[in-house]
């Protein structure tokens, strides 16, 4: 596709399309849905964290009034343990299809044993516990340490560490063993002027989405089944739901409704194919809908870590040699971000001397779940913390010690190739430049900076546009709207098109009206399904020119589209002939060949990487330890800043939740594995209140692969802010603070001594 | 001008313990029968799960992407996100 580099539209930020409707409370979020004859549908739930069942008699549930259906795990296939491509990524799908629900054992507190539908949630909540289960307890395995240490119970018998150079005779809970390096390690520390070693350690947090998972199900229609839920991609769920299932896909629709946050915890399947069974069973719809405790103790979190890093630079700041060990909890079934944890933790440096190993460890939690930039927070928040370090020993300013080592435009990635056109550099001469950096503090007041990367993907995406006989124009993808994504592809085919945004209507469609999409995910969208919305605009001029061509009875070669119409060129016409607007064209479309509709299918390649620098500034209160975030800068490239006030949201909205991870946010657990904060009281993230306004600064370095230089967005802005706000605390404090949340207890027991 | 294929991690391990493969191939599908004749083990596990740079670029679901003279490819893993 041909580049741009002039634009009427792209990098405005007109008023969003879904404010008004979200504002009064007319948005159809997923339990807004309600169909006549609708059953509701509630989740019996483990009261271990580890257990077999011995059995499961649901006879009483059964014969209560009311009472339209109950399942359990024998009501679903066994399915092979198999690797397979499902959406956007690989998952064992006998491992998703018992996190669904449990069958010989439950791994977590509140995995899901049985499910009721019946005529109210007063019912179906009295059935459960009617519903009697027999378990065996089995000690539970709540923490790194306590999954790898010598006898620590086994979660899963057949499960055989990977990665290792002679295949294990004995299960363990350690599934995969990553290693990465180049140079050597020994010399390059021995030639370091300071080395820092530390160990760091994140606890389990969760996205904190404010909409639970919600579904209904409508299975009434020959063995077919509709299903309608708030997800990041309805085909997704269409894939994972029939897989655990045991269907073929077109036996299911989904619809996805108004989604209120996801950030990469709905890419993965929940209460779907309990619906879908429920509804089957008793042969009318089904609604259910996650309370939040049940989302807190039942959906994915992502993983608690622990990190050892050491790293080492000569006297002029040069890092010449770094190694971590990087263990990450998977939850209760293996797959934790342990690969881009790995990949990311020294991504961002040129270092020749590099040693990763890097641990993907089940625990009796749930099975965690993508959250932007999945991995690269934690492992950022070990290796910026010790740039940091290193940068103080040096006497070195932090933003100077980065640029000596920052990577650039055809640097190899630890991970394999060469960067190409990335915007490291210019984004840390943008904070350094950012009249923050050089604000002056006030008392027990300290500054932190801290970097961070993500990859950002492609992945396949389809886009529809469909002209209206007004002159207004209709975009249909099935990418769901997190992030602003209908405003963004409105504004593309604006500009494409050369109409007005306000003519063009961006909507989301189920997977059986709009084609293919990958989930809204991996900061993708923009990028992805905004380059099918370029090229199906593209077509969509193809058609309009020559529509008029045959008006005016020329050569389309002598056709022009220039400012949303189209206009001959004088070669042919010698001026005669007035342009031909998008709206005559679209209101002639039935004489003039047929409705004027264009679609584009593709699966994008080259994402440009996305780095940001986050300045925090923080305030001490002495006497307890609470930490303010006082002032946030957040700086990012965007390659290109398609809704300019959208890509300062997503900066703003990851560096809240980085802060939320820094400061407050982790799940308690008691002996038993059961999790003692499971509701925003309790679990703390953070709100408009706890915080500054969070200032913004977009850099614009193109993506040389999207035509108007677009890179994702959404991820990175969560990775810098653990780093920053501890090297801010560090700055205020001098006390180096390795283990999160930085809690006031844990801040106010750190300054005692 | 040839192909050089550049493996890291665990990669090396599949092709008979090379760091670097030089190949001939106008474009994937060529890379890939190739990878698949000399080094098996290798194809099986890029076709499986892995992505590809082709000189810096990343193509997450390659397919039949043209080659470039000289070009530098490298199998990364895919990269599933939030």
């Amino acid at each position: 596709m041909t580049a741009k580099n002039t634009y009427k539209w792209v990098g405005t930020s007109p008023v969003r399309p879904d404010g008004v409707d979200k504002v009064t409370g007319r948005a159809a979020y997923g339990a807004d849905l309600h169909l006549p004859g609708m059953l509701y549908g509630k989740v019996l739930r483990s009261p271990h964290a580890h257990a077999r069942i011995r059995s499961i008699d649901v006879t009483e549930a059964q014969a209560m009034p009311g009472v339209q259906a109950v399942v359990t795990g024998a009501d679903f296939p066994q399915l092979a343990s198999a690797v397979e491509e499902a959406g956007e990524s690989q998952i064992d799908v006998w491992d998703l299809a018992r996190n669904v629900i449990a069958r010989d054992k439950v791994y977590y507190h509140g995995h899901p044993v049985a499910a009721v539908a019946a005529v109210s949630n007063e019912v179906a909540q009295a059935a459960l516990g009617k519903i009697r289960v027999d378990y065996e307890p089995l000690p539970p395995v709540m923490s790194l340490d306590a999954a790898i240490k010598d006898g620590a119970p086994v979660l899963h018998d057949d499960q055989f560490t990977q990665g290792l150079e002679e295949t294990p005779k004995q299960p363990s809970n350690v599934a995969t063993v990553i290693r990465l390096g180049q140079g050597d390690l020994q010399s390059g520390f021995a030639d370091a002027a300071v080395v820092v070693e530390r160990e760091f350690t994140t606890p389990t947090v969760h996205q904190g989405y404010i909409e639970p998972h919600a579904v209904v199900a409508d299975c009434r229609e020959n063995d077919r089944a509709t299903l309608w839920c708030c997800t990041q991609g309805p085909f997704v769920v269409r894939t994972l739901t029939t897989k655990v299932l045991g269907w073929d896909v077109s036996r299911l629709k989904v619809v996805p409704s108004e989604i209120g946050g996801g950030f990469g915890g709905k890419t993965t399947v929940y209460l779907e194919p309990l619906a879908v069974m429920l509804s089957r069973k008793a042969d009318r719809p089904v609604k259910m809908v996650m309370s939040r405790d049940e989302v807190f103790r039942a959906s994915g979190p992502t993983s608690a870590s622990r990190i050892r890093i050491k790293m080492g630079a000569d006297a002029d700041g040069r890092l010449i040699a770094a190694e971590a060990d990087l263990k990450y909890e998977a939850g209760a079934f293996k797959g934790s971000p342990i690969m881009p944890g790995c990949m990311c933790v020294f991504v961002s440096y040129q270092i020749p001397n590099i040693g990763i190993t890097g641990y993907d460890i089940v625990v009796n939690k749930p099975k965690v779940a993508a959250y932007r930039a999945p991995g690269a927070p934690m492992a950022a928040f070990a290796t910026e913390s010790v740039i940091d370090e290193i940068a103080r020993r040096l006497e070195m300013d932090p933003i100077e010690l980065r640029l000596k080592n920052a990577v650039h435009e055809g640097v190899r990635a630890i991970y394999g190739p060469k960067f190409p056109a990335i915007g490291f550099v210019q984004t840390l001469e943008a904070a350094r430049a950012h009249p923050h950096y050089s604000a002056p503090l006030g008392p027990n007041q300290g500054r932190g900076v801290a970097a961070g990367f993500w990859f950002n993907v492609g992945m396949s995406s389809t886009a529809t546009i469909n002209v209206q006989e007004d002159g207004t124009a209709t975009v249909i993808t099935a990418s769901p709207d997190i992030g602003g994504s209908r405003a963004s592809m409105a504004l593309i085919a604006a500009e494409e098109l050369g109409i007005d945004y306000e003519r063009v209507n961006a909507l989301v469609g189920d997977t059986e009206s709009a084609g293919y999409c990958d989930v809204t995910g991996g900061s993708r969208t923009t990028f992805a399904t905004g380059m099918a919305v370029i090229q199906a605009a593209r077509g969509l001029v193809d058609q309009l020119k020559a529509r008029a061509a045959k008006k005016w009875g020329v050569d389309v070669e002598l056709v022009e589209w220039r400012d949303g119409a189209a206009v001959p060129l004088d070669g042919g016409t010698q001026g005669e002939l007035a342009p031909l607007s998008f709206t005559e064209l679209a209101r002639s479309a039935a004489h003039t060949g047929g409705p004027l509709s264009s679609s584009a299918s593709l699966t994008a390649q080259g994402a440009g990487a996305g780095f940001g620098v986050h300045l925090c500034d923080v305030e001490i209160d002495p006497e307890t330890g609470k930490v303010d975030v006082v002032r946030y800068t957040a700086i990012q490239d965007a390659g290109k800043a398609v809704h300019r006030s959208y890509v300062e949201g997503q900066l703003q909205g990851g560096a809240v939740q980085g802060i939320g991870w820094a400061l407050n946010e982790e799940y308690v657990y008691d002996d038993a594995g059961v999790m003692q904060n499971a509701g925003f009281l309790d679990y703390r993230m953070p709100v408009a209140l706890d915080l500054p306004m969070i200032d913004t600064a977009i850099v614009e370095v193109p993506n040389p692969s999207h035509p108007y230089g677009v890179r994702g967005v959404g991820e990175t802005p969560i990775v810098p802010p653990l780093a920053a706000v501890g090297n801010a605390v560090f700055d205020a404090t001098q006390v180096r603070f390795c283990d999160l949340p930085l809690s006031p207890s844990r801040v106010f027991e750190g300054l005692s001594g | 001008m040839g192909i050089r294929v550049v493996l890291s991690g665990e990669l090396p391990a599949l092709a008979g313990g090379a760091q670097e493969i030089e190949l001939e191939a106008a474009d994937v599908l060529e890379l890939m029968r190739v990878l698949r004749a000399r080094h098996p083990a290798l194809a099986a596990k890029a076709e499986a799960d892995l992505a590809l740079a082709v000189n810096g670029v990343i193509y997450q679901r390659p397919f039949a992407e043209a080659l470039p003279p000289g070009a530098e490819v490298c199998f990364i893993p895919r990269i599933a996100a939030g």
